[in-house]
């Protein structure tokens, strides 16, 4: 591609490109005026701010590591801005253990808050949602940039797990601009992990929402790991529950993502990070305007290895106390019954073909 | 102090990536002498720590008043904000309207106490990854920020109407002298102007005020029979009622007064100080007596034109015969908002007992703020 670039041609290449550099920082300098002349909001923005989401026991925390030990970018969670549906009541507990809602919720919900911006001289006479919306974005904003300001990062994102049906829709709605990855894996191991995970925070006194009969399967389960091959580890209530929910959310996320962010929103699956993950993250890092360079990518990819999370445990060797459990892909296939394959495959079946895990519902 | 737009700032990470990556590639393909590449490289780095400066500077929240055309209307109630809002919303330059309520977390109507008292807002302060060192910063910044945004919108949607209008203000009578000092936290940068008026005027408007939001007239606030009575009495004959040399305000209220108008106003005067420029006071006595040479004054003040004309034109359209329907100065109507619009007004109205009074609490601040020279009044 440049081996046509010889003398003159070579160094006038060299200064557009410094020029253009050099005019995106004046452009960036001169963005301070877009809130004062604009004001209506959705167009002042700060920095490049993205969000890594997932239904949970998906590998957003993994990608989350994976991310952030990139010298540009500046990634946590989770700040739980969106998901206005998502509220502390639903684990009905004041317990000092339980999340806060969602940023998007405590906003919408504050009645006091709704009641100044309904009266207001300065805000009465507009849907209130709108000014809403606009109160969750100035905060998302301040509070990302905030914080990436104390680092020499370049890039910010928050983890936010996947709470509700409508998060690309939110941030459509709410944070224009903003990209966003979608972490997929097969619906079958994430209720796996999902079950496992309800044990362990159940065994360690952390809320949980399982029923005693559950709470007893799981002891025979750690009893006996072969107790349970005939009998599976899913009551039917849970299995379908869970495989509901992943097929509504995971889907919603992908038709909505993809309709209403188009090119800000990408999906990765957590397979194809476990098979080819310097592929994968190199991809990443360029939807998300970061450096490439393959020694970052590398660095990227080992900070976040399964040993290093597990502290020393390989891929595949299981440790139910953790929260970096087995690390590995199809481990559906060792816990489910065929009766969990046919209730699956009727509540999610489709989704599961439609993103390439089964191209059929023969299995 | 940018507030910069998101794609733009993904396309510098990506125009360093693709300058890094021509690097690269030039020199791979020994197009590039190293002198060159150096030369770049300290380019880069350069370049790298001009974003690293623009992304450290202040928070956007704090930056945006600075740009925008913003200015806050104060006041202690009864002060003439109401006159002042309406005189320089005729401005053809300044939106000015009233009452934002956005500060003073006291103040039960304010946005600052909403955001205060949701208990949802404040779990999520606490908790979230972003916020736990400062919880309190980040409403601060969140709040500035939203109240620029709001009534920059009101000025977008004004300038629909009259092309001209380019400078905004919010009128808010304040409860404390907290509301200087959140505006000053909140919204630096933003311009504020306080208006005063003599504390014992304030009572007496306050008395009439308090009688025209009794509940048996449509208003909010109870009196006791006596009140009620008081006011007949008054309304039914003004001079034979005073003559009587009985006080027209409630038992306590006087002392009310004045304590909560020298805390709120002398407190301001005195939290306004770290305003600096950004800070302008002026009387409600002196915008009566040289309305005119006043309002130019304030005008210059605001960035805005303050020729004669125009200030003429704010005057007369926010003059007391205008706002009261067409009666005159100093003719009053005890039941109305515009009720009497004069200067000294207290001298028929406070009795030997009620001068004593506000003297204890707030003679002070009579001689500081140069209403009286000493006590002896």
């Amino acid at each position: 591609m440049t081996s046509g670039i010889e003398g003159n041609g070579r160094s006038s290449l060299l200064a557009r490109v410094r020029g253009l550099y050099r005019g995106r920082l004046r452009a960036l300098a001169d963005g301070k005026a877009t809130f004062a002349s604009g004001g209506a909001g959705s167009e002042a923005s700060s920095t490049p701010v993205f969000f890594v989401t997932g239904l949970g026991k998906s590998g957003t925390r993994w990608l989350t590591k994976i991310l952030d030990s990139h010298p540009e970018i500046l990634c946590k969670g989770e700040g739980r801005f969106f998901s206005a549906s998502w509220h502390r009541a639903d684990l009905e507990s004041e317990s000092d253990k339980a999340l806060a809602s969602s940023l998007y919720y405590a906003l919408t919900h504050s009645d006091h808050l709704r009641f100044w911006i309904e009266r207001s001289v300065w805000s009465r006479d507009d849907e209130p949602d709108e000014h809403l919306k606009a109160l969750m974005r100035l905060a998302t904003d301040y509070f990302l940039t905030a914080q990436l300001s104390e680092t020499d990062k370049m890039l910010v994102g928050d983890k936010s797990p996947l709470q509700d049906e409508e998060f690309m829709r939110e941030v459509s709605e709410v944070y224009p601009g903003a990209k966003v990855i979608h972490i997929i894996r097969d619906g079958r191991d994430r209720t796996v992990s999902s079950m496992h995970r309800g044990w362990r925070r159940a065994s360690q006194g952390y809320l949980h929402r399982l029923t005693s009969e559950e709470l007893t399967m799981g002891e025979a389960l750690r009893e006996d790991p072969n107790k349970l091959v005939e009998t599976g580890m899913f009551t039917e209530e849970r299995l379908r529950q869970a495989a509901r929910h992943w097929r509504l959310l995971v889907g919603r996320a992908v038709r909505d993502g993809r309709a209403l962010l188009g090119p800000d929103y990408t999906e990765v699956r957590y397979e194809d990070l476990l098979v080819r993950p310097n592929e994968e993250v190199e991809r990443l890092l360029d939807f998300l305007g970061a450096d490439t360079e393959p020694k970052i990518v590398e660095h990227c990819v080992s900070s976040a290895r399964f040993e290093k999370l597990s502290k020393g445990r390989e891929r595949g060797e299981e440790d139910p106390t953790s929260f970096y459990r087995k690390g590995v892909a199809g481990d559906w296939r060792n816990h489910f019954t065929a009766e969990d394959s046919r209730i699956f495959k009727e509540e999610a079946g489709d989704l599961l073909i439609q993103l390439g895990y089964e191209k059929d519902l023969d299995w | 102090m940018p507030v910069f737009n998101s794609h733009t700032a993904f396309e510098i990470a990506r125009g360093v990536k693709a300058f890094l990556n021509l690097e690269a590639g030039l020199t791979r393909n020994g197009l590039l002498d190293p002198q060159v590449s150096r030369d770049k490289d300290e380019e880069i780095s350069r370049l790298r720590a001009e974003l690293a400066r623009l992304r450290s500077a202040p928070r956007p929240a704090s930056s945006s008043t600075e740009e925008a055309p913003i200015f806050f209307l104060i006041g202690r109630s009864k002060s003439g904000t109401s006159w002042l809002m309406r005189l320089l919303n005729f401005h053809p330059e300044i939106l000015c309207r009233g009452e934002g309520m956005f500060f003073d977390k006291d103040s039960p109507r304010s946005l600052l106490r909403a955001l205060s008292r949701s208990e949802e807002v404040q779990t999520w302060l606490a908790r979230s990854p972003w916020t736990r060192q400062a919880p309190d910063e980040g409403l601060k910044s969140m709040l500035g920020t939203f109240v620029s945004r709001a009534m920059m919108q009101r000025l977008e949607g004004a300038r629909g109407r009259v092309g001209t209008k380019r400078i905004v203000g919010d009128k808010s009578p304040f409860k404390s002298a907290n509301t200087v000092k959140d505006i000053g936290t909140f919204c630096p940068g933003a311009k504020v102007v306080h208006i005063i008026r003599d504390g014992r005027d304030v009572a007496v408007s306050s008395a009439h005020h308090r009688w025209n939001n009794a509940t048996d007239v449509g208003g909010h606030r109870n009196l006791t029979p006596d009140q009620v009575a008081k006011r007949e009495a008054y309304r039914s004959d003004p001079s034979a009622f005073l003559a009587t040399g009985e006080s027209i305000f409630a038992e306590g209220h006087v002392a009310e007064i004045a304590r909560s108008w020298k805390e709120s106003v002398g407190g301001t005067v005195e939290n306004a100080a770290s305003l600096g420029e950004n800070y302008y006071e002026l009387r409600y006595e002196d915008l009566l007596a040289e309305p005119i040479a006043e309002v130019r004054r304030l005008l210059g003040f605001l960035g805005a034109d303050s020729g004669e004309k125009v200030a003429k034109e704010c005057v007369e359209a926010a003059s007391f015969e205008q706002l009261s329907g067409g009666r005159a100065q100093g003719e009053e109507d005890s039941s109305s908002f515009y009720r009497k619009g004069i200067a000294g007004d207290w001298k028929n109205h406070f009795s030997e007992e009620d001068k004593r009074v506000f003297k204890e609490e707030a003679g002070k601040l009579l001689i500081r703020l140069g209403y009286e020279k000493n006590l002896d009044w």
